[in-house]
């Protein structure tokens, strides 16, 4: 009866409360400084917040309880501690039920995953079994048994930042290596204030284009076999060439641009109605003209007729080799590789239209090809000898050369920026096997005798009971500006347990509502290509109902305390003591 | 008594502080030139707005060499090889004019002496964007070369005439700037430019309703009513009428020989200055349609009236003019105060999440008409304080009657804030599925929220005198800056050109120096004699 007086008393509610503030106010200002995950983890996802929480709970409770046995005038402060409990109650089933995670779907794509904001460690086993384990609280030292994949295996965090930033190291390795070429490169410019340094790795363990830098502008390159020597202004030939070479046996043919045969076959057909743009321009009715004689931009006209007899139309560009005009029409169209030849000894296929920087190696010698609008440059690769690449004032400088690359990669916790990583620990019984850095992004590998393991981190995957399918985004801009208005989505939800199907248009402010779950708009991303991209927020919030419920009774409860003087007199003891 | 009246009259001599001297001619000029419609920010507005945007960017002034900013812009734009030439261009950084190698010891630039600099100024523009992108706080140099170079564009498409869009093309979609209006149009445009130039007033102010007519004929009709609103916004400036007005009627209620006849005055002009404040809120809701609380400046304003509108109520209910006086000054010094910090006053909407949403509006309309009530609790604090300082308070009934008054504003500011809390929590609910999510603004609200609970435990448990109750007002409304000022300001990570150091935060140190010197005056001494 003691205890629950002391519990229950307006001394221990007030330091409770001033107890919260101050908490509240330092966790704001370490969100502040450090931002706001680890504000969250430290504080308001923390166990022990937790447990505050439940203290304030049973301080209501008993603070309650003296009053008993209830008078009437106990009914505004009743009413206002019921509503405090509902609320507190609807927000401990949120959070220990409620589930909420972002979904990411192109148009046209459909899935029934969301992706929460947890953590989680995957641990593969190669040709055999995957393991998972969420990632636990800072400091936590407990293993996680792992014995699944393999008797005795365990893992344990040893380190986790929210920010790390990752490193290639690479260094040169003996003899037996396998042959992979790599080098540092060092681009320069006064004028446009950058100096960066740059790594090109042939082969990388993680990164299948770590052979290429596209920095925006312009494009660096490692190749592996030394160009072939320009051809000298018209030694060769004199007339434009179009070398056609078929993708499926290497066959090749070539066809005078001047004068073309009216029929040259192919392996895919035959080529017909060849014709030649030395300066292509689209017309103002969108048609595809000749310009001049001047080489500004060389395109190719012909038609492919199959075997069978189809006809495709093809238009094929020296400068943007990419641009494929036949595109999802006929396949056998992108058997041809073209290549064209022209007079001036600059025209090989242009890799494209772009300034370029290319280092092509045989495994001894290193010869550099830079190319820009005015023309192109090679030469010998000397390490640390600064040299322009023709572009404005960019100059590049090698700083080191590797034949027989071998790539590490280091990841350390930065400041600012960059996704989380958890330094983990893998171990059989005592023994450690492994330990590491293991990004959000990407993973690591390790391997124990004749075992190979993959170890990442992701966010914890929760499956949806329905299907969701993005059928088509829009964004609203305001007018004259590029800032977004207002955006939509239409979504197809299906549930084949209840064989549901809903069409809606989800929009902000616009949920679409099934069985307990809400799907809002969340974000979009821009446009790269590949169609719009809708982001949808997916909650399922059980307390919601209690903590709405909870406040109204909550300030029902006050509006009685505060204006309703005979049911919210004060209680004897406070009265007797003024 | 008498010592009394030069107070008073310095109080009124602050009406002719800025009132603008104009003639006639200018007065007519002015008028016409004001409801022309421009598109400007990507939307239809005043060339009075427009102006005074301008103005306000580039000179950080609402009028310059003795000129309103419509006629200011108005002389430039009919005079545009001039613009570049002029000496508007405000640069207040010692170490920027420096840095630029300008000449010291000025603080306005023409177009001409900065652009030699350009290249420079543009590398600090440069290394500032970077920072953001790193999230870090650019330097207080970089921040003033960003400011500059936006003025230095702003003048550029004055000159080169692309940010006058005056006048929309045949669909009345796109609005055209004057380069590429038809022949025909631009002829209409210089024969009115031109009058103004050669100061033919009567020939400008026809040629000006021409062409607003003309315009008009390709618009909507809410750009005739916008723009007609907008021009009347600006001739009324109510906000500056009614601080004034909350002065004069403090001045009547507790300064002057309180005669009946005072009093009255002092109710009337205080009428007409909540008139005044409210016909301003309701023309800002007009013109902008929506709700009065879509920026700082306007929550200010808001906040200022609730806290008006409740000291009437108060007033009206319990029959206390203590109520009326406390509300008046506390109104004009929040007006004065808003006047001084650097927001934009602009009739700009820029917010998107504040797109008509019915519960966000709710919200945050709850909310600060919670920090109006609690800066009303706040005033009534001070009082209290002060006359207990100065003797004039020493019966119980009289201290426990002002200590009533502020425990129920305080009871009415928690209501309203824990409501405005829960509705905040309501539309994060309904827009993105959250009904909490611990961001430092609603962190901030709970805390506040909490540290008024405590007073109210406390009082309602009478732990805490009437003297304890106005000193916790005062604190309590320490919370309450910042929630609404300090989470944006102070905590907010770079996200906003002006925190630290800057003339925002200035304001609110000043005040908090004079509040601890206030408190120690109130409280310190008193100990000591008591």
């Amino acid at each position: 009866m003691k205890l629950l007086r002391i519990l229950g008393s307006l001394w221990t509610a007030v330091a409770i409360i001033g107890t919260l503030a101050v908490m509240l106010t330092v966790s704001t200002l370490i969100e502040s400084h450090y931002g706001t995950p680890v504000a969250q983890r430290w504080v308001y996802r923390a166990g022990w917040f937790d447990v505050f929480l439940a203290l304030i709970a049973v301080n209501i409770i008993c603070s309650t309880l003296t009053r008993w046995p209830f008078k009437v005038r106990h009914t505004g402060f009743i009413v206002t501690h019921i509503g405090i409990l509902m609320v507190l109650t609807g927000s401990l089933l949120t959070r220990l039920v409620g589930v909420e995670g972002q979904i990411l779907l192109y148009e046209g794509e459909a899935r029934d995953r969301i992706q929460t904001s947890d953590l989680e460690v995957v641990l593969h086993r190669h040709g055999s079994a995957v393991a998972s384990f969420r990632l636990p609280q800072a400091g936590s030292r407990r293993p996680f048994d792992l014995s699944k994949l393999s008797a005795g295996l365990g893992a344990r965090m040893v380190a986790y930042t929210d920010h790390a930033r990752e490193e290639t190291r690479i260094t040169e390795g003996g003899p037996e290596a396998p042959a992979n070429a790599a080098l540092e490169v060092r681009l320069k410019s006064e004028r446009a204030g950058f100096d960066g340094r740059f790594q090109l790795v042939e082969n990388h363990p993680n990164d299948p284009h770590a052979d290429e830098i596209d920095m925006g502008p312009a494009l660096i390159g490692l190749a592996r076999g030394l160009p072939a020597e320009p051809v000298a202004a018209g030694a060769e030939s004199v007339a434009p060439q179009l070398i056609v070479r078929s993708r499926a046996d290497g066959s090749s043919v070539s066809i005078d641009l001047d004068t073309p045969a009216a029929e040259t076959p192919v392996s895919a057909g035959v080529i017909r109605n060849v014709r030649f743009m030395p300066d292509a321009r689209v017309s103002a009715d969108n048609q595809l003209v000749n310009a001049g004689e001047a080489y500004n931009n060389p395109a190719v006209f012909f038609e492919l007729v199959s075997p069978d007899g189809s006809v495709t139309p093809v238009f094929r560009f020296h400068r943007f080799p990419e641009f494929d005009s036949s595109h999802g029409r006929a396949v056998r169209a992108k058997d041809l590789e073209v290549e064209f030849r022209l007079p001036g000894g600059t025209a090989t296929a242009a890799p494209r239209s772009g300034p370029s920087l290319f280092f092509h190696t045989d495994g001894d010698a290193w010869i550099y090809v830079s190319s820009s609008s005015r023309g192109s440059a090679r030469g010998e690769v000397r390490p640390g000898e600064s040299t322009p690449t023709g572009w404005m004032d960019f100059a590049f400088t090698v700083e080191r050369t590797f034949s027989r690359a071998k790539v590490q990669r280091h990841i350390t916790p930065a400041a600012g920026s960059g996704s989380p990583a958890a330094e983990l620990e893998v171990l059989r019984g005592e023994r450690q096997l492994w330990q590491g850095w293991v990004p959000e992004a990407g993973s690591v590998e390790f391997t124990d005798g004749p075992d190979r393991y993959t170890l990442g981190l992701r966010r914890v995957p929760h499956r949806l009971p329905f299907g969701l399918k993005l059928k088509d985004f829009r964004k609203i801009d305001y007018p004259g500006s590029a800032e977004a208005m207002a955006y939509e989505s239409d979504v197809v939800l299906e549930d084949p347990s209840t064989s549901t199907v809903i069409h809606k248009t989800i929009s902000m402010n616009k949920p679409l509502d099934y069985a307990g779950w809400r799907i809002f708009q969340s974000s979009f991303a821009p446009d790269t290509g590949q169609g719009e991209v809708s982001i949808f927020t997916v909650a399922k919030n059980p307390g919601i109902t209690l903590i709405y419920s909870g406040s109204v009774v909550l300030f029902t409860g006050v509006v009685l305390v505060f204006f309703v003087p005979p049911l919210s007199s004060l209680p004897s003891n406070a009265r007797n003591r003024s | 008594m008498r010592s009394r009246i030069p107070l008073t009259l310095a109080l009124l001599s602050l009406t002719l502080w800025t009132a603008p001297p104009a003639s006639a001619a200018d007065e007519a000029t002015l008028r016409a030139a004001a409801v022309l419609p421009i598109q400007h920010r990507g939307q239809v507005k005043s060339f009075e707005s427009f102006a005074r945007q301008t103005l306000r960017l580039v000179a950080e002034r609402s009028s310059f060499d003795k000129r309103p900013a419509t006629l200011y812009v108005l002389d430039l734009i009919s005079r545009p090889t001039g613009i570049l030439d002029k000496r508007w261009i405000r640069l207040d950084l010692e170490e920027l004019r420096a840095a630029l190698e300008l000449e010291r010891g000025r603080s306005y630039y023409t177009y001409e002496e900065i652009a030699p600099a350009a290249d420079k100024l543009v590398e600090y523009v440069r290394s500032a964007k970077a920072k953001r992108d790193a999230d870090q706080r650019p330097s207080l140099l970089e921040q003033k070369a960003e400011t500059l170079y936006t003025r230095m564009v702003t003048v550029r498409d004055l000159a080169d005439g692309t940010s006058l869009r005056l006048m929309p093309d045949e669909k009345g979609a796109e609005w055209l700037s004057l380069t590429s209006l038809s022949n025909d149009d631009r002829e209409r445009l210089a024969r009115m430019l031109v009058a103004h130039r050669e100061g033919r007033v009567a020939d400008f102010v026809k040629l000006a309703g021409e062409w607003r007519n003309h315009v008009l004929s390709r618009t909507a009709d809410t750009v005739r009513r916008k723009t007609d609103l907008e021009a009347l916004y600006h001739r009324l400036e109510p906000f500056h009428g009614s601080w004034v007005a909350y002065l004069v009627a403090f001045a009547a209620f507790s300064i002057l020989p309180p005669l009946r006849a005072v009093r009255w005055v002092g109710a009337a002009v205080l009428v007409a200055a909540f008139v005044l404040h409210t016909a301003g809120l309701v023309l800002r809701v007009l013109i902008l349609s929506r709700p009065p609380v879509s920026n700082m400046y306007e929550s200010i304003v808001f906040m200022n009236w609730v806290l008006m509108l409740s000291a009437l109520i108060y007033a009206l209910v319990r029959r206390q003019t203590a109520m009326l006086s406390v509300g008046a000054l506390m109104s004009a010094l929040v007006m004065i105060y808003g006047d001084l910090l650097p927001m934009d006053r602009s009739l700009d909407v820029l917010v998107p999440v504040l797109r008509s949403n019915y519960w966000l509006t709710i919200h945050v309309m709850t909310i600060v008409s919670s920090y109006g009530v609690y800066g009303l609790a706040m005033g009534l604090g001070h009082r209290h304080l002060i006359l207990e300082r100065l003797g004039r308070m020493n019966d119980a009934r009289s201290r426990e009657t002002s200590a009533a008054s502020i425990f129920r504003t305080i009871q009415v500011g928690t209501l309203l804030l824990g409501i405005g809390t829960v509705l905040g929590g309501v539309w994060a609910n309904e827009s993105w599925g959250r009904f909490w999510g611990w961001d430092p603004k609603e962190t901030w609200a709970l805390i506040t929220f909490l540290g008024y609970l405590v007073i109210i435990h406390l009082k309602t448990f009478r732990h805490m005198g009437p003297r304890a109750l106005a000193v916790s007002s005062i604190l309590g409304f320490l919370l309450v800056l910042m929630t609404w000022y300090g989470v944006n300001f102070v905590l907010g990570r770079g996200l906003h050109s002006y925190g630290h150091g800057s003339g925002g935060a200035s304001w609110i140190v000043y005040y908090l120096i004079a509040e601890a010197l206030f408190l120690t005056w109130a409280i310190g001494l008193r100990r000591r004699s008591g």
